[in-house]
């Protein structure tokens, strides 16, 4: 039965070099978490016959004598320490090949991880040729700006290692600290782990090897070649230093329903502020070109750009400024140390923060299941539409809505285009939403096969709840855009075109989420987790299914751009018309292939689901 | 068709091949086809024939031709050390896991013919509830509404599911926790109200995955009173488990496995043959070794 035990394979700290009993776990110990789904090596063989039979079930398990190695026995006979405490460096190797074994683990685990990150790898190195190439003519440039494309280029990759990973939730979770806690690990050990651990994989690799590339750009100085290489490094750490300490205090900040909201608000805030920004972009890009310089210098002052202006101090002879911009480097690397350092102790410190649940309102009754009609679809519908409401996995999905509200309201100002986007743009995403629906029921799942729901009533109930959650939400999105376009001619148009995406689109959600599923976060984990196993496979699947949702919506998109060109009301009406037809009988069609679908491989996906954790 | 009194001397199976099962393990693996009992189709609650299920290349299968007979009223207890493959036959006879090859048989209904669960699925659902080990709930419901849920899936009568639910939480001690969220809820109150979940719709046959793992003693006894008072009113139960003591008390019948193998399988009497429980499972599993020769060092420091 689906198992949410944890992978053992994630918990030895390098079992090749432990001197602890738990080394060496052989297959007999895998087989004690994952029945049935480890190989079966002969370490429970019925050999060993014990005179006193009367603990055996309950005391040791056998394997762990089995286990454990000659070598573990002190020649004292039990007096020495086998435990000492190790150094800050030492903590910090074993957790870096620690994560080391994790990515190989993984990628050993199936063919098809191991395909979608060698193509993520020749992505990224085709990314990386590209940029060597470009610092390359950038070093025959002039100096002002080379360190103009140097602390752009800079702030710009640590933004992104600083942020990337909580926007899209794929931050690392190898060496995440709450399953960690259990060991006797120094706050400093764990952080350069996780520093160092950053190096292994794609990303940090990469960023390593352009970093040290960047010398290149500086080759009209000898000093400035010399100097760029520290610099680098230490820009580097800043990376990884502040990529980990931003994720360990939104980790720690997302654990509450009521952080989620917050979290929320802010992200609606940024999205506020892009308006501005991109306002400014659209001044004209003539103008930004001659401002670039002006940013540049106001940048290479604050911890994001100085690290990156210091090589070109050196060449042009500033050594004051070159200290004092090392000295910003310094204070926000320590700075982010100690706060990483901060959070890390309470995240070591409160390990099972997950147990510490809030206390939840007492409700009578059984609420919405004792209002609606009584069968499965139904039942199956209101679910999901508590889900809706209570799961932090489904609402940070709604985040966007506003956010894409406003950053559409902020572009009208400079081009009427953007805002006829927002209405589709909900309505597909808000029907890609529920691809993940049984990914996020995981083993939860099992209550449906068990209770035998047709394949129908299961997508169907699904789609509903989708729909009581996105109607609303589309017509604010239509609201916004009819206020800032003002084209009431062109109403039953979008009208159409939303009703085919968000149709249609829960119409293909629903087959191809019957067939295929990618890993999500587990239940009760919050939304900023990545799952393991996500890989660029999954995600190249997402844009491909969004694809063609879009596809499907091109009769009614094409009907809307005929209306606006000839200005006869008798398209807008058409797109209307073609548009619910189509949606509706996507949905039909679909609703009906993914039930029978899920009918015919109920079992095939809850094994699938429940092994995403 | 008489009522097994609680307690582990009811023999419901044919003697003779239940003991000798139980004689040959020492030398090979025990193998099909010695008794039949679909020629007794009205005795058997639940059949499993020559189960295997095989994952991915694992060299061995995770179950190895599984046979195993349920008797229709009885408490049927499968014992085993971890990975024995209990969880993995529980699954194929549920429903859950696609056995590699096999076959699962459901007693029950108004005819009491025997129900193919692959091939006849929606009718051998209707007839099982079942609590599955380590799977999450639906747990932002409340723990009312989760029992409600299981009901309204199988498409029952709104005030029926109502009224069960009402009862069920009562039953399960559960009426301070069940307006609150399950994910609020204790190890051994998810149990309880999964239990709960599993049981609404009446199910003639009712399979337990560990269903006493961190239960407080005093819900264990009422849960375990209220499986006796199931089972004599003719519902089978099969429950799965570690624990020897509570499985030689509570359970009829006993199955034995290792490695993905029955072992033995028959009346807690015949299989335990004069041992306790404990003593007759670790000489039919063997692996049990002196732990304290092996791990001098284990001492503080």
């Amino acid at each position: 039965m689906a198992s949410s035990r944890v992978n053992p394979d994630q918990y030895p700290l390098d079992p090749s070099r432990t001197t602890s009993g738990r080394a060496q776990p052989r297959d007999g110990t895998t087989s004690c978490a994952e029945p049935g789904a480890a190989p079966w090596d002969g370490t429970g063989s019925p050999t060993a016959h014990g005179t006193d039979a009367r603990d055996a079930a309950t005391t040791v398990p056998a394997e762990a004598d089995a286990a454990v190695p000659r070598s573990v026995h002190p020649a004292g006979g039990g007096a020495a320490a086998t435990v000492r405490h190790l150094g800050v460096l030492e903590e910090a190797r074993r957790l870096a090949s620690l994560k080391w074994r994790v990515l190989r683990n993984t990628l050993s685990r199936s063919t098809w991880v191991l395909v979608g990150t060698i193509l993520g790898g020749l992505y990224a190195l085709g990314v990386l040729a590209m940029l060597m190439i470009s610092l390359y003519f950038l070093g025959a440039e002039e100096l002002r700006w080379v360190v103009t494309a140097s602390v752009l280029l800079g702030t710009a990759l640590l933004l992104g290692w600083w942020i990337l990973p909580v926007a899209t939730s794929k931050a690392d979770a190898t060496l995440d600290p709450a399953r960690l806690g259990l060991f006797p690990l120094s706050t400093s050990g764990l952080l350069v782990g996780q520093v160092l651990g950053a190096l292994i994989g794609i990303p940090g690799a990469l960023t390593l090897v352009a970093g040290l590339g960047w010398a290149v750009a500086w080759r009209s100085s000898l000093p400035a070649v010399l100097v760029s290489i520290p610099c680098a490094l230490l820009g580097l750490l800043l990376a990884f230093v502040g990529s980990r300490c931003v994720s360990a205090v939104s980790l720690r900040l997302a654990g509450g329903r009521r952080t989620t909201e917050t979290v929320s608000i802010v992200a609606l805030a940024l999205a506020v502020l892009t308006g501005p920004i991109i306002t400014a972009l659209g001044a004209g890009l003539e103008r930004v070109w001659g401002l670039l310089p002006t940013w540049a210098a106001v940048l290479a002052w604050t911890p994001l750009g100085a690290v990156w202006a210091v090589p070109g101090d050196v060449a042009l002879g500033h050594w004051g400024a070159a200290l004092a911009r090392l000295l910003i480097t310094a204070v926000s690397i320590v700075a982010l140390t100690v706060l990483a350092r901060v959070a890390l102790r309470r995240a070591l410190g409160d390990a099972a923060a997950g147990a510490a649940r809030g206390s939840t309102k007492a409700m009578e009754g059984i609420g919405l299941f004792g209002r609606v009609p009584a069968t499965p679809t139904w039942a199956v519908a209101v679910r999901c539409l508590l889900y809706w409401m209570r799961d932090p996995r489904y609402s940070a999905s709604l985040v966007m809505v506003p956010a894409m509200c406003a950053v559409a309201w902020f572009l009208t100002s400079q081009s009427g285009f953007v805002v006829w986007l927002l209405p589709a743009g909900i309505a597909l995403l808000m029907a890609f939403a529920i691809s993940a629906d049984i990914s996020y029921d995981n083993s939860a799942f099992s209550l449906h096969v068990l209770a035998g729901v047709p394949g129908l009533a299961d997508r169907l109930g699904r789609v509903m709840a989708l729909f009581v959650v996105s109607v609303p939400l589309v017509a604010v999105a239509l609201v916004v855009w009819l206020v800032r376009a003002g084209d009431w001619g062109a109403v039953p148009a979008m009208l159409g075109l939303c009703a085919t995406l968000l149709l249609g689109g829960a119409g293909v959600v629903s087959v191809v989420s019957a067939r295929y599923t990618y890993p999500t976060p587990p239940p009760g984990s919050t939304p900023m987790k990545s799952a393991q196993g996500f890989t660029l496979l999954n995600l190249v699947m997402q844009f491909v299914l969004m694809g063609v949702i879009v596809l499907l919506g091109l009769p009614a998109l094409a009907l809307l751009v005929v209306y606006l060109i000839s200005g006869d009301h008798t398209w807008s009406w058409l797109a209307l018309a073609v548009g619910l037809v189509e949606g509706l009988a996507l949905l039909w069609i679909g609703a009906r292939a993914g039930g029978r679908w899920l009918d015919a491989r109920a079992p095939e996906l809850l094994q699938e689901v429940s092994a995403y954790r | 068709m008489s009522i097994p009194t609680d307690g582990p001397t009811t023999p419901r199976r044919e003697p003779g091949p239940g003991a000798a099962t139980t004689e040959r393990t020492h030398q090979d693996v025990p193998r099909p086809q010695d008794h039949d009992p679909a020629a007794r189709p009205g005795a058997a609650a639940l059949v499993v024939r020559a189960l295997t299920k095989v994952y991915g290349h694992a060299e061995r299968p995770a179950a190895d031709h599984v046979d195993l007979t349920v008797p229709r009223g009885s408490f049927y207890g499968l014992v085993g050390r971890n990975g024995a493959g209990k969880t993995t036959t529980l699954s194929m006879a549920t429903g859950l896991l696609r056995p590699s090859s096999g076959t699962v048989l459901v007693g029950g209904g108004s005819r009491d013919e025997l129900v193919d669960v692959w091939g006849d699925s929606v009718r051998a659902k209707q007839r099982m509830g079942v609590l599955p080990d380590g799977a999450h709930l639906f747990d932002r419901l409340t723990g009312r509404q989760l029992v409600a849920y299981s009901g309204l899936l199988r498409g029952m009568d709104r005030e029926v599911v109502k009224q069960r639910t009402e009862d069920l939480v009562k039953a399960m001690d559960l009426q301070d926790a069940a307006g609150r969220q399950v994910q609020d809820y204790s190890a051994g109150m998810t149990k309880k109200i999964a239990l709960a979940a599993a049981m609404i719709h009446a199910p003639s046959l009712l399979v337990l995955d560990e269903p006493f793992e961190s239960v407080d003693p005093v819900s264990a006894a009422n849960i375990r009173s209220l499986l006796y008072q199931y089972t004599e009113a003719g519902g089978t139960v099969v429950v799965s488990s570690h624990v020897m003591d509570l499985v030689q008390r509570m359970c009829d019948h006993v199955a034995v496995m290792d490695q993905g193998r029955v072992l033995a399988q028959g009346t807690t009497a015949q299989v335990c043959d004069g041992l306790s429980l404990e003593d007759r499972f670790v000489s039919l599993v063997g692996g049990r070794t002196d732990a304290g020769e092996e791990l001098q060092w284990l001492r503080p420091e």
